[in-house]
Formats: C-alpha cells, structure tokens, sequence
C-alpha cells in the first residue's frame, strides 16, 4: 500500500485529531500527519509551504465546524490558490454533521474529493488509499 | 320661493241664481276657481272634497241657514280656520250680525253686493290663502332640510363609528400579524435550536463513543471483570444517545425538503419494505398491501411515516406469533384515510393522546428497543399535511394505526 509524505488535519477537536492521528498511524498511512486548528492557519501554512519550496501535503481531512473560518470557506479560499499549489492535494470532507444538506453541499463543490462522517476507521482510511492514491505517481 | 301659481278655490254660496251670477261677474278677474252652491247641504259636500282660501256664504238659505253652516264649517277641524263672508240683507246693527260673528265670520256685505267691495275682500283672502300657504311649504322645505341636516349628522356619526370600528379591527389584525410573525420567529428559533442541539450535543458524544470504542479494542479483557462490563454499559449508553440525537435531528427536519411533488405510495411502500428487510425476514412478518394512491407531498416524509408505523406493527409483535401487517387506503371527503392494521400487544390505553408526543414510550426499553419518537415523526408528518393520526387497539390482540391526508 502507498505511504503518503503527509496528512494535513483541519480540525479544532483535540480529541479528534488525536484519535485520526492514531488510526492514520495505525495502518501507517502516512509519514507525517500535521493538526491544524483552523483553516486560516492552514491556509499560512500552505502559502508558507509553497514560499519556502516545501512539498504541500497529499492529503487534507477538512472538518466543517472550524473556529473562525468553516470548512467550506476553507475550500472557497484554496480553490483560489494557483493549480500549481493545489493540483498535489486531495481534500476529503471528515465531518461529524448528520445533516444530509451538509452531504449533498460537499458533492457539489469538485474540489472535495470525499465527503466522509467522523470518526475515522482504520477501514476507512485503507479505502481513502487505495480509492485516491493507488494508482498514482 | 316663488308665489303659488296655481288658482285657489273659493266657495260662493247663495240660494238667488241672480245674485250668483253678479258675484261671479264680480270675482271672475280674479283668475281663481269659482265654486257655486245654491244651498247649504251642497255646499258642505263641496267642503268635504277640497280645501277653500274664502267662503262667500248668504246668511238666508232655504233649509240650513248661513248660520247653522258655518257653525257646521267651525266645528270641521279641516275648514275650523277658512274665513267666511256672510251675505246678508240685514243692517249691522242687527243682533243676528254678532251671532255671525261669535260663529267665525270674518266679514259682512250687506246686499245687494258691490262687486268692486266682493272682489277687493275676497282678493285679500285669496292672496292670505296664498301666503299662508307659501309659508306653509317654506315651512314644510325648512322641515325637509333639516332633517336631511339631521340625516346627514346621523350619517356622520355612523361613518365616524365604522371608522373608529375599521381602526379597532386594523388595530386588531396587526397585532394578529405581529402574534403570528413571533410565533414564526419562535418556531423558527425552536427548530434551529433542535437541529443545532442535535448537531452540537452528537459531537463530543461521537468522542465519547470513538474513546469508548478504542478502549475496548485495546484494554478489554486486560482490566477486572467489572472494568468490562462499565465499559459495555457506557459503549451502550452512548450508542442510545447518539440514536436519540439522530432522531431529535430528523424530527426536526420533517417538512423542511422543498416543494412538493407527485409521490407513489406504492413505490414508497416497497421501498421501506426494502429497508426492513432485515427485521421482516428475521420475524417472518407477513405484509399485505392493499391498492395504494399516489399524493402530493415529499417522498422522505411519506417515507418516514410508514417506516416508523411498519416497523413498529413488527417491532411490538407478540412473542412466538407470526406478525401480520395490513396497509390499506380508503377514499373520504376527497381526501384519504390510511390504516395500518397489526396483530401485536396492542396498546393499554388507545385513547392516550401522549403514544405520539416525542420520546414517549409505550413499552419499557429493555422490553422493545427504540428511541420514542416514532410516532412523534408520524403525527408530525401528518399533521404537516393537515390530517390527523389516531389509533384503535385491543390490548394482546393488535392495533390499527390511522392517518388521513386531506386532498
């Protein structure tokens, strides 16, 4: 199975991000995976990855509910971005909304590959890889 | 106002043809209407048919004299006023002169009679005749126009009450609107507040239940016995919570989907059959489904009320008996009236309006799973179509759940 260079969470829940941490690590689904509390702070880091000549993360698990700016702002504000910044980077919807309006929304928008409901499963994270990046790069 | 144009009657009255004839002479310039008598009884039928400016009346009359008519003429409230000269061929001095007068006589012509003096009395009659008259109809004009004044006050003060009413009503029926804009401000807030509730109550527990999870993954069995079974109990607490959530959030949905279309009940039906799958083939539920209507609403709604009345009609079975479901639909009023017919425990006490108030449970939990709200979606639903829902059960024999859709 592909290993990623790195998994960017989006995500305010500590709790959350511990527990994707360890499922993401469990089925070693990535080198580094990188938590992030908001999305304007992801967006810096983005900027500042694309600045310095960093490789973007492959993969984003975006939550909805973020302080500040909501997920679907995040996606507004990164669809932005020049596709040289963004084309490496697959978003993925991790949210704990049982609204189905909040689902129907997520497939709309192209830019987000996968709309998933938390929490993340070992199981789930094993589909993402094999889905998205098994026959890439 | 102008004079009366019209000719006013005047009444001569002498038994002499001669004499009728010179005062006819003498009055004829007059213009007005002449009325001859030569006796008194034709004079007072005369009287009977019309009203007199003057009464030229010879006091020697054949039967009736002058006097005993016009006493006759006095006591007629009609005539009581009319002025009456006597003819007589008597001098004033007379005695039978102040009787005439004490009977109303307003004049003497002694005859023979000057037809200058006849007609300069007479004209002086006929034109106060005239002017009474005139005053009389000034009188009977001013009368008019101030009741028609007093008409159009009335009218007024009508106006100015169905004003004063309009403003009470206007006043009225904004606060009626201003009411129900707070009522639909508050509804609206009560239903954000279920959906948000619902949304933000789920997340720490989805925590608590990925924790509990993960807890048992890898500690269970390493902790004492009694770690474990805390452990279960909390697992299930949480999974019930998060179940109860679910259903706050999707009652709190109903009626939210958009416009209404054309919906098969048949196709709904099946659809939910297809969904209960599980439970009907694990029961060995028997399900007939009777000729059904297509309506006009939301397929999810349609689809949440017979979920939750055929998977009760299963779920509330009697233990070791085959359960049997019968849905059928029957035409009213234009509108429908759906039943749907089990034949489980029954309920204690049918007529208990609360069966359908939310997280309101028939039966124990541990006896029947589920979350309460049930038939609080259903009457929801139904009652978003402006129908109502009701049930007929016999304890231990079975129930029928009905609801009607209005057209």
């Amino acid at each position: 199975m592909k290993r990623l260079n790195s998994i960017l969470l989006i995500e305010d829940c500590e709790a959350d991000n511990y527990l994707h941490k360890k499922i993401i690590n469990d089925v070693g689904a990535a080198k580094e995976v990188i938590a992030i509390r908001s999305g304007d702070e992801a967006l810096l880091q983005i900027r500042a990855n694309h600045a310095a000549d960093l490789p973007q993360p492959e993969l984003i698990f975006l939550d909805i509910n973020t302080p500040g700016m909501e997920g679907w702002d995040f996606v507004e504000e990164f669809s932005k971005f020049d596709p040289v910044v963004r084309d490496g980077t697959l978003i993925i919807m991790l949210s704990g909304s049982l609204n189905p309006d909040d689902r129907d929304r997520a497939q709309s928008i192209p830019l987000i590959a996968e709309y998933r409901t938390k929490p993340l499963t070992r199981d789930a994270m094993r589909a993402i890889l094999e889905e998205h990046f098994s026959a890439r790069r | 106002m102008n004079a009366v144009p019209e000719p006013v009657n005047v009444l001569i009255v002498d038994d002499h043809e001669g004499s009728l004839f010179a005062m006819r002479a003498a009055l004829e310039s007059l213009g007005q209407n002449l009325v001859e008598c030569t006796s008194g009884e034709q004079a007072l039928r005369e009287l009977l048919k019309r009203d007199f400016a003057v009464i030229v009346l010879d006091v020697r009359l054949p039967g009736m004299d002058g006097f005993d008519i016009a006493a006759i003429i006095r006591e007629r409230p009609r005539s009581s006023d009319t002025p009456i000269i006597f003819l007589t061929g008597m001098s004033r001095e007379e005695p039978q002169v102040s009787r005439g007068y004490s009977l109303g006589a307003v004049d003497y012509l002694i005859k023979p009679v000057d037809g200058n003096i006849l007609r300069a009395k007479v004209r002086v009659f006929v034109d106060l005749y005239k002017k009474t008259e005139e005053v009389r109809r000034q009188t009977e004009q001013i009368y008019l126009l101030r009741e028609r004044e007093r008409e159009q006050e009335r009218e007024r003060e009508r106006l100015s009450i169905e004003r004063t009413i309009l403003l009470k009503e206007k006043a009225a029926a904004e606060a009626l609107a201003q009411k129900a804009a707070e009522l639909e401000r508050s509804n609206a807030e009560l239903k954000q507040f279920a959906y948000i509730a619902s949304h933000d109550l789920q997340e720490p527990l989805r925590t608590i239940t990925s924790f509990c999870e993960l807890l048992r993954d890898e500690c269970q069995g390493k902790l004492t016995s009694h770690a474990d079974e805390y452990l279960r109990f909390l697992t299930d607490a949480a999974r019930r919570m998060t179940a109860l959530i679910k259903a706050l959030l999707d009652h709190s949905r109903i009626g939210t989907a958009g416009k209404a279309e054309t919906v098969s009940l048949a196709t709904v039906i099946s659809a939910v059959i297809a969904d209960l799958a599980a439970s009907i083939s694990e029961s060995g539920a028997r399900i007939d489904v009777e000729d059904l209507p297509s309506l006009q609403g939301s397929e999810s709604d349609f689809r949440l009320l017979f979920q939750n009345l055929i998977s009760n009609a299963i779920k509330f079975r009697i233990k070791g008996k085959t359960p049997r479901v019968t849905l059928s639909a029957q035409q009213e009023n234009g509108g429908w009236i759906f039943s749907v017919q089990d034949n489980g425990i029954g309920i204690e006490e049918p007529n208990n309006k609360r069966i359908f108030d939310i997280f309101q449970r028939g039966r124990s939990q541990t006896e029947y799973e589920g979350t309460g709200i049930g038939l609080a979606h259903c009457r929801k639903i139904v009652e978003l179509y402006g129908g109502r829902i009701w049930v007929e059960s016999i304890p231990d024999y079975g129930s029928t759940f009905y609801f009607s859709i209005p057209s």
